[in-house]
């Protein structure tokens, strides 16, 4: 692997990042972290069209008022997006992933070809069947803490930690 | 100042786009593509942008806030769009797909 890593975030952590980075008490949480890592340029990031689908929706439900806002500072940044996936490459994932609603955003993630997905959602990214298809597609899956431990914020646990 | 020659082959339409360019600002056609592969040549060299997460988060996560969104419900509903958006443009077409392969 040469250069910096390449992080495919998935709308969960993406979410987290951008809308808690601090806990309730005001320190900074493991997506904040994550965050701030971004920031300092540690990791580059691509993102999936199915992604920012996936968000602008999300943002457009509960926070109607700032989905402007959000759409003029993602505007500039269309052309990094990678493309949708096609219905054959959707329907080639499937049976990687517990949930078929999950398979979009796993064939988008084949397509930006990060090195590492970023997911905190264990019962679809983390799977046996879904570790051994990111391996496959010699993708790392990560998450929140993981990546950190990537950079040596954390330590590794036995029991993976979410 | 040293310069190096190339040949490049282009269609009579390009040509033609380029040579109107170059005409309009009074530079040679030469000149002209100089500065275009300049231009091209310093894109790519520059390191991506980054994406503006930091500035989405100075308004978003104050805006949680004061709605008392917690990251719980809005992950859940993170995970109710993502069923959505796939029963209105994906199942159908994807499981047209999967329908064959699973016959065979």
């Amino acid at each position: 692997m040469s250069g910096k890593l390449l992080v495919f975030p998935d709308t969960g952590v993406l979410i987290a990042m951008i809308v808690y980075p601090r806990t309730r008490y005001g320190a900074l949480s493991l997506a904040g972290e994550v965050l701030e890592l971004y920031q300092t340029g540690a990791f580059g990031m691509v993102i999936g069209q199915s992604i920012v689908d996936e968000l602008e929706e999300v943002i457009d439900d509960r926070f109607a008022a700032q989905r402007g806002r959000m759409v003029s500072l993602l505007k500039p940044f269309a052309g990094q997006f990678t493309r949708r996936p096609t219905p054959a490459e959707i329907a080639a994932v499937s049976s990687a992933c517990n949930d078929p609603t999950d398979a979009p955003i796993f064939a988008s993630a084949v397509i930006a070809r990060p090195d590492i997905v970023l997911a905190n959602d264990f019962e679809a990214f983390h799977t046996p069947a879904a570790k051994s298809f990111w391996q496959q597609h010699r993708i790392t899956v990560e998450s929140l803490y993981g990546l950190l431990c990537v950079f040596g914020r954390r330590q590794r646990r036995e029991t993976p930690a979410r | 100042m040293l310069v190096r020659r190339i040949t490049i082959r282009v269609s009579p339409d390009l040509h033609g786009k380029l040579d109107t360019l170059a005409a309009r600002r009074s530079i040679s056609l030469n000149t002209l593509t100089v500065e275009a592969l300049e231009k091209y040549a310093q894109a790519q060299a520059e390191p991506p942008e980054r994406l503006p997460l930091q500035e989405l988060s100075a308004f978003l996560a104050p805006a949680a806030e004061a709605a008392d969104l917690s990251e719980e419900e809005l992950l859940q509903h993170a995970r109710a769009v993502r069923r959505r958006i796939w029963q209105e443009r994906y199942e159908q077409t994807v499981r047209a797909h999967v329908g064959p392969q699973e016959r065979t």
